[in-house]
């Protein structure tokens, strides 16, 4: 492609055919302000927030989706064009609920940063609201409030054209329009997989997780329960971000002492349940590999996945590796083995879940995730996973306990469920699980020590990554994706017989996997995603072990309780079935 | 002659030549995204409803499709007589048509249209507080300039063009000395 020279603001710049006037405006220094704009996702030039004057024109124009032209002079600044940004500041506002004080957004809202930003301190205009909407909490997971919602349109977006789901849409005319499930539906009656990149890139609170956060401090109120926390991979390399540290920063240590002082009397890992994962799903995978099973085995780990294949590919259930998540795991671990090892009524057990991820909270909610009551027949355990915060939940609770987090020196996991492998750390990274599935494998299978742990051909932000591992004599032909979009490819290919000798393919519901999951900070863009992937691979590098098989809680776990990979009690215990919903 | 309240077009004469316009503009007509394909000769079948949905991308404002709306309101009012009533009647009318149509996604025209339909409906019901025709013109620019499309375009322009022109209908309206709203 050429190159444009145009002019802005009275500077030179010249950048490459097609790029947008906001990108070129960027380049001289210049940041004209954006609501509905979401790079690689919304650039419909909806909001018209960032209008500016292009002479010749005689109508303002967006900058997020005009293309610079040679010759082509900007104007940024100019007295039309603040009024218009007011303007239209102040007409949205105008049908805005001013909850500042009380959303959950607060601090972090883009339309209270713009109000700031272009000093909009009154609002003249008045008129009817959406104040009457009702709010919509149908999911264990999200919850819509439309009166916040400004029509910016990235939700839509994110779900139709990143996860490829089209749970919600634009409807309505005029001043009627709104955005939510076709045909007034609650979010929970639609084929909505909680994965909560709509919350991730709402600019308000319209779209947000449904907050466990007092479920939590009552639980830890309550002198009967002895309350546990596991912690997901990705959360430790996104905490420290609302506490002003870089993204990517391991926080681990913080995060446990912080468990500590908000008084949870056992502070043990996912990553733990993350390593016991590899252990059966690679046991499952040998297993279909040796005896003729359904292939390519799918992994099982993201329930927003699961809930993608049970709504549009129901038919290729027997593909997805029975093998539970961690998260669930852990649950049922914690309720059976860890009860039983310290002696404490499984029923007093409380297991809360820190995720990156808001269809975690939906997963713990599925009625089929009560193993632990099943194995011990008492209907007073009920559910496997109590209660489930995301990582933004977790950062509320800190701050409302009024811990200085950044200056907490760093404590360890407890034994025996807290103890993990690098292969368990970079589960939160797209690639983590098959590159740990195949550390494991490769061992199992070669009984050869594999001195390279590091497959960076199944790393990175590539929508689609591919990768050929030799295995004992056989190649082993695995798979790598990420958003639900990039999963739909996948699985049209293996519905048009694509697949057919691939053995292994991880999918991960959200663009990056978990370090972009629906529950972390916000903002979450591709340079922050970037370098939380980083991170995670740092706190791979530092650990003692970075094979699953080589955890000694997990091989003590087998010895004292749950005997082999793929025994009765793990059957019992640690696999699942799923319901296609068609 | 409708009264002013009423919120109904009065009957155009049958035999005027703006008589098939009028009915394209009139409230049962679902979608006006621009006019095309017309010109002042022509004025028996002006006003050609747009196939151009307000959901494209880039739009370049049809002046002369601005234009010829902005004919067609001045020619209703001037044949109507009463140009103080209906002027504030017609481009209430005008105003419904437009959120009627809106797509919905850019603020000028969600709301810019929306708030300035609020106002005049307000001055038609007698409840319009602290109404300034300076107001309305402003937003009307606003929206005029700012929308994403020819319909929020030509709708503010048009309305600020009606403020400029009859400004003096809109000034006999009674205005509630309440300090709320716009």
């Amino acid at each position: 492609m050429g190159k444009v020279s145009l002019q802005i603001d009275g500077q030179p710049v010249t950048v490459e055919a097609g790029t947008s006037i906001l990108d070129a405006a960027a380049q001289v220094g210049i940041k004209i302000p954006t609501l509905c704009y979401l790079e690689e996702i919304n650039k419909v030039g909806a909001c018209r927030i960032c209008v500016v004057e292009v002479e010749g024109e005689k109508d303002l124009v967006a900058a997020c989706n005009t293309p610079a032209e040679d010759g082509m002079v900007v104007h940024t600044n100019t007295p039309a064009v603040r009024a218009s940004r007011r303007t239209t500041l102040e007409l949205i506002l105008s049908d805005h609920p001013a909850e500042c004080l009380t959303c959950v957004r607060n601090g972090n809202c883009e339309l209270q940063a713009l109000a700031s930003q272009l000093n909009v301190r009154t609002v003249r205009f008045g008129g009817a609201t959406h104040a009457g909407l009702p709010r919509d909490d149908s999911t264990p997971a999200l919850v819509r409030d439309p009166r916040k919602c400004i029509l910016c349109g990235r939700c839509v977006s994110v779900c139709n054209n990143i996860q490829a789901v089209g749970a919600i849409e634009l409807q309505g005319l005029g001043f009627e329009a709104f955005i939510g499930p076709p045909a007034n539906l609650e979010l929970a009656a639609t084929s909505c997989v909680q994965c909560g990149q709509c919350a991730l890139v709402c600019p308000t609170a319209a779209i947000a997780e449904k907050d466990d956060i007092d479920k939590v401090w009552a639980a830890l109120a309550d002198p009967q329960k002895h309350v546990v926390v596991q912690t997901a991979p990705a959360t430790r390399v996104t905490v420290g971000e609302e506490f002003g540290l870089t993204p990517g920063t391991p926080v681990t240590g913080k995060m446990v002492a912080a468990f500590r002082r908000l008084g949870f009397d056992a502070v043990f890992d996912t990553n733990f349940a993350a390593d016991l994962t590899i252990m059966e799903e690679g046991s499952e995978l040998i297993e279909r590999v040796k005896n003729g099973g359904v292939l390519p085995q799918f992994t099982s780990c993201c329930p927003g996945w699961i809930k993608y294949v049970e709504h549009f590919y129901p038919a290729f259930l027997p593909h997805i590796s029975s093998c539970k998540s961690p998260q669930q795991m852990f649950g049922a671990v914690a309720k059976t083995y860890y009860a039983q090892k310290i002696g404490i009524d499984p029923a007093d057990i409380f297991v809360v879940s820190v995720m990156p991820c808001t269809a975690k909270k939906f997963e713990a909610e599925r009625p089929e995730m009560n193993a632990a009551s099943t194995y011990w027949n008492n209907p007073r355990i009920h559910r496997d996973v109590d209660a489930v915060l995301t990582s933004r939940e977790l950062v509320r609770m800190i701050k409302q306990a009024g811990i200085d987090f950044a200056d907490l020196p760093p404590d360890e996991y407890d034994k025996p469920l807290g103890v993990s492998t690098g292969a368990a750390a970079i589960f939160g990274a797209t690639g983590g699980v098959l590159e740990a599935a195949l550390r494991t494998a490769y061992e199992l299978l070669t009984g050869k020590t594999l001195e390279k742990v590091d497959f960076h051909e199944v790393r990175g932000l590539k929508g689609v990554k591919e990768a050929v591992v030799p295995v004992n004599g056989t190649e082993l032909k695995v798979m790598v994706v990420h958003g639900l979009n990039n999963a739909r490819y996948a699985m049209e290919k293996l519905k048009a017989g694509a697949l057919k000798d691939y053995h292994f393919i991880e999918v991960m519901c959200c663009p990056g996997g978990c370090i972009g999951g629906g529950g972390q900070p916000i903002p979450t863009d591709t340079p922050v995603r970037h370098r939380r992937i980083e991170g995670i691979y740092q706190v791979d590098a530092a650990m003692k072990y970075r094979k699953s098989h080589e955890n000694p809680a997990i091989k003590e776990l087998y010895e004292e309780f749950l005997e082999k990979p793929l025994g009765h009690k793990s059957h019992t215990l640690l696999h699942t079935q799923y319901t296609p919903r068609g | 002659m409708m009264g002013v309240s009423s919120g109904v077009l009065p009957q155009v004469p049958p035999e005027a030549s703006v008589a098939g316009t009028a009915a394209l503009l009139g409230i049962e007509t679902p979608v006006l995204c621009c006019i095309k394909g017309v010109d002042r000769a022509g004025t028996d079948r002006a006003g050609v409803v747009a196939v151009v949905h307000p959901l494209q991308e880039k739009a370049d404002v049809s002046y002369r499709g601005l234009l010829l709306v902005n004919w067609v309101l001045r020619e209703l009012v001037r044949r109507c007589g009463n140009q103080d009533v209906f002027s504030v009647e017609v481009l209430r009318h005008f105003l419904e048509l437009v959120q009627e149509a809106s797509c919905g996604r850019c603020i000028p025209c969600r709301l810019g249209t929306r708030r300035m339909l609020e106002y005049v409906s307000g001055l038609v019901r007698g409840t319009a507080v602290r109404f300034s025709p300076d107001e309305l013109a402003a937003m009307a620019r606003f929206v005029g300039v700012s929308s994403r499309c020819d319909l929020g375009r030509i709708a503010g322009k048009l309305v600020a063009n009606t403020v400029c022109c009859y400004r003096r209908a809109f000034e006999r309206y009674p205005v509630q000395e309440a300090a709320l709203g716009f």
